[in-house]
C-alpha cells in the first residue's frame, strides 16, 4: 500500500470517527435538553405545538383512515383464512400480534418521518448556523414534536385498529366481547406490552433525532442531500430497532 | 442552504397539541383498563395447582376451559420437587363455582393448534373445590399415537411386500390363475380347467357320450315295441283278469262256506263236494302267488332279494 494512500485512509477513518462523536454527542445533548423542564419557555412550547400538529395533527386523519382500512382487510383476511383451517380462535390473535404490535408502530415511524424529516431540515439549516454546536429551542421543540407524533399516531390507530377487528370478526353482537377480550389481554402481556412500548420508545427517538443529528456535521448540506441522509440514517436505525426486537422476541 | 420559504405557522397549535396529547393519553388509559380488566387484574382469584406428567405446549396465559368457555388463566408452570410440572392456574371466583371436588382435568394437545386445558364437572352437586387444590391432569397426546399408527403402518406394508414379492402367494395365485385361464382358452374350455388336465377332460367327455349311448339303448329296452313297459303293461292286465277270477272263486267259497255252516250236522256226506272245493281254492291261491312273484320279477318292480349282511 502506498504510504500516501494508507495516511488517506486514516485520516477518513478518524474524520468519520470524530463525525459520528459530534453526532451522538449533538443528540445526547438533544436528549438531555428534551428532559430537562427549564428548557420549555414559553417560544419553546409554542415550537413544540407546532413541530407536533406538522408532524401528527395534519397527518392523524390520512393515517387512521388508512389503518383502520388495511387493519379491515387485514383481519377479515386473517380471519376467512384462519376459518379455513379450523383455526378461527387463532385470527384475531395473528391480527393483534402482527398488525398492531409490528406493522402500525414502523408504519406510524415512517409516516411521520415522510413528513417530519423534510419540514424539520427546511427550518432547521435555514435558522441554525451549520455546524450547531449546541441544540437550540427549536431543535428540542422540533425533537419532541416528532417524538410525540409517532406516539400518537401509533397509539391512536392500533387501538382504532383493535376497535374495527370486533366487527369485522364477529359482526354486530355483544356477545363475542368477552373472547375478544381475553385475547387481547392475552397478547398485552406485562412483557410484550413493555417490550412494544420499548420499541416504540426507540422509533420515535430514531425518528426525532435522525433530521436533528445532520446539523451538527460539518459540511455545510443541500437540503434534498440532507432529507436522503437523514432518511437513510433512520432506515438504518429502524432495522436495527426490528433486528434487535426479533432477536429478543420481547413481543 | 436552501432558499425555500420557512412553512407556514398552523393556527391554534397550542390547543392542538394539547388535544392531540390528551387523546393520545385517553386512548392509552382507556386501553390499559380494558387490558387489565382482561387480565383480570381486578378480579378476586382463587388458585388451582395442576399436576402433570409432561407440561410440554402449556404456556403462561393460556386458558383453562369448561364446556368451551374459558374459567382460567394458567399463571405459572414450574418442574417441582416431584419431578412432576406444576400448572398454577388462576381462577375467577365468580368462575370457580364450575370447578367441584370430583371435577376432571385434561390436557389436550392435537396435531393443528395449540395445546389445550379443560375441566370437567360431572356431578355438580359435589362440594366445590377449595382454593389452592391441586389435582393431577389427564393428558391426551394426538401425537403420542403416531409411533403406534407408524408401527401398523409399516407391519401392514411389510406383509403387502411379502404379498407382492415375486415368491409370494399373491404372485403364485396370480400365477395359477394365468394358468386357470390359460387352461380354459384350451380344446376342451372351463372342462380342462376344472379338471387339470386335457386327458381327464376327454375321458369324461367320452363317459357322458357313453352315458347318452346307453340312456339311448334303456329308452329303446324301455319303451321301444316289445320294451318292458309293454311287457309289464300286459303283466298287469293278467294279473288284473287272474284276481278277478280269484274274486270269484273266493265268493264262491264264501257261499259254500255259509251253504257249510247249514249242513255241517251232515257233512259227512259232503266232505268229498269240500275236498274238490280246497283243491280248486288252493290252485288259485298257488296261481295269484306265481303271478305276484312274477310280476316281482318284472322291473321297475323287481327288488332285490339278496340280504346282504353287514
Amino acid at each position: 500500500m502506498h504510504p500516501t494512500q494508507s495516511a488517506t485512509d486514516h485520516s477518513g477513518v478518524a474524520h468519520w470517527l470524530r463525525r459520528q462523536a459530534r453526532i451522538q454527542r449533538f443528540a445526547g445533548l438533544t436528549l438531555a435538553a428534551s428532559i430537562t423542564p427549564g428548557a420549555y419557555d414559553a417560544a419553546t412550547r409554542g415550537a413544540v405545538a407546532q413541530a407536533l400538529c406538522a408532524a401528527a395533527w395534519q397527518t392523524l386523519p390520512g393515517y387512521f383512515l388508512a389503518s383502520i382500512l388495511l387493519g379491515g382487510v387485514l383481519t377479515h383476511v386473517f380471519a376467512v383464512t384462519a376459518a379455513s383451517y379450523g383455526l378461527s380462535h387463532l385470527a384475531l390473535e395473528a391480527v393483534v400480534r402482527l398488525y398492531v404490535m409490528e406493522l402500525l408502530p414502523l408504519a406510524a415511524a415512517l409516516f411521520v418521518a415522510l413528513r417530519a424529516i423534510p419540514a424539520t431540515l427546511l427550518r432547521l439549516l435555514r435558522t441554525l448556523p451549520t455546524p450547531a454546536r449546541q441544540p437550540t429551542g427549536e431543535v428540542v421543540a422540533y425533537f419532541v414534536g416528532n417524538f410525540l407524533a409517532v406516539w400518537v399516531l401509533a397509539i391512536v390507530s392500533s387501538v382504532a385498529t383493535l376497535v374495527v377487528a370486533y366487527p369485522v370478526l364477529h359482526g354486530a353482537t355483544f356477545w363475542a366481547l368477552e373472547g375478544y377480550a381475553r385475547v387481547v389481554g392475552q397478547v398485552f402481556s406485562p412483557l410484550a406490552a413493555a417490550g412494544l412500548a420499548i420499541k416504540l420508545l426507540f422509533f420515535s427517538g430514531a425518528v426525532a433525532l435522525s433530521p436533528l443529528a445532520l446539523l451538527s456535521d460539518t459540511a455545510p448540506l443541500e437540503r434534498g442531500a440532507a432529507e436522503v441522509r437523514a432518511i437513510a440514517r433512520l432506515l438504518l436505525f429502524l432495522v436495527l430497532i426490528e433486528g434487535c426486537s426479533l432477536a429478543l422476541r420481547i413481543n | 442552504m436552501s432558499a425555500a420559504k420557512s412553512p407556514p405557522l398552523i393556527p391554534h397549535a397550542h390547543a392542538k397539541a394539547v388535544l392531540l396529547v390528551a387523546l393520545t393519553l385517553a386512548v392509552l388509559g382507556v386501553f390499559a383498563f380494558f387490558v387489565m380488566t382482561a387480565r383480570g387484574v381486578f378480579e378476586e382469584t382463587q388458585s388451582l395447582v395442576l399436576v402433570a406428567d409432561n407440561s410440554e405446549g402449556v404456556a403462561v396465559g393460556m386458558d383453562l376451559s369448561f364446556s368451551g368457555f374459558p374459567i382460567g388463566r394458567v399463571r405459572r408452570v414450574e418442574l417441582a420437587e416431584d419431578a412432576k410440572a406444576h400448572i398454577h392456574v388462576e381462577i375467577p371466583v365468580k368462575d370457580a363455582r364450575w370447578l367441584r371436588t370430583s371435577s376432571v382435568f385434561t390436557l389436550e394437545r392435537g396435531l393443528v393448534g395449540g395445546t389445550r386445558l379443560r375441566a370437567f364437572s360431572g356431578v355438580l352437586d359435589d362440594p366445590p373445590l377449595a382454593d389452592g387444590a391441586r389435582r393431577d391432569v389427564l393428558i391426551g397426546d394426538v401425537a403420542e399415537r403416531i409411533p403406534q399408527v407408524l408401527g401398523s403402518v409399516q407391519a401392514l406394508l411389510k406383509q403387502l411386500e411379502h404379498l407382492s414379492a415375486a415368491d409370494g402367494s399373491l404372485a403364485r395365485s396370480l400365477d395359477n390363475v394365468q394358468a386357470l385361464t390359460a387352461a380354459m382358452n384350451g380344446r376342451h374350455g372351463v372342462l380342462t380347467g376344472l379338471l387339470g388336465s386335457e386327458g381327464d377332460a376327454r375321458r369324461v367327455i367320452e363317459a357322458l357320450e357313453r352315458t347318452n349311448r346307453l340312456l339311448a339303448q334303456t329308452e329303446t329296452q324301455l319303451y321301444g315295441p316289445q320294451g318292458l313297459a309293454d311287457e309289464a303293461r300286459r303283466t298287469a292286465g293278467e294279473l288284473r283278469a287272474v284276481l278277478g277270477e280269484a274274486r270269484t272263486n273266493l265268493e264262491k267259497l264264501d257261499r259254500i262256506l255259509a251253504d257249510v255252516g247249514r249242513i255241517a250236522s251232515n257233512a259227512r256226506g259232503a266232505s268229498e263236494d269240500l275236498d274238490v272245493l280246497r283243491a280248486e281254492v288252493e290252485a288259485s291261491l298257488r296261481r295269484v302267488s306265481g303271478l305276484v312273484e312274477e310280476v316281482n320279477r318284472k322291473w321297475p318292480f323287481a327288488r332285490e332279494r339278496d340280504l346282504k349282511l353287514p
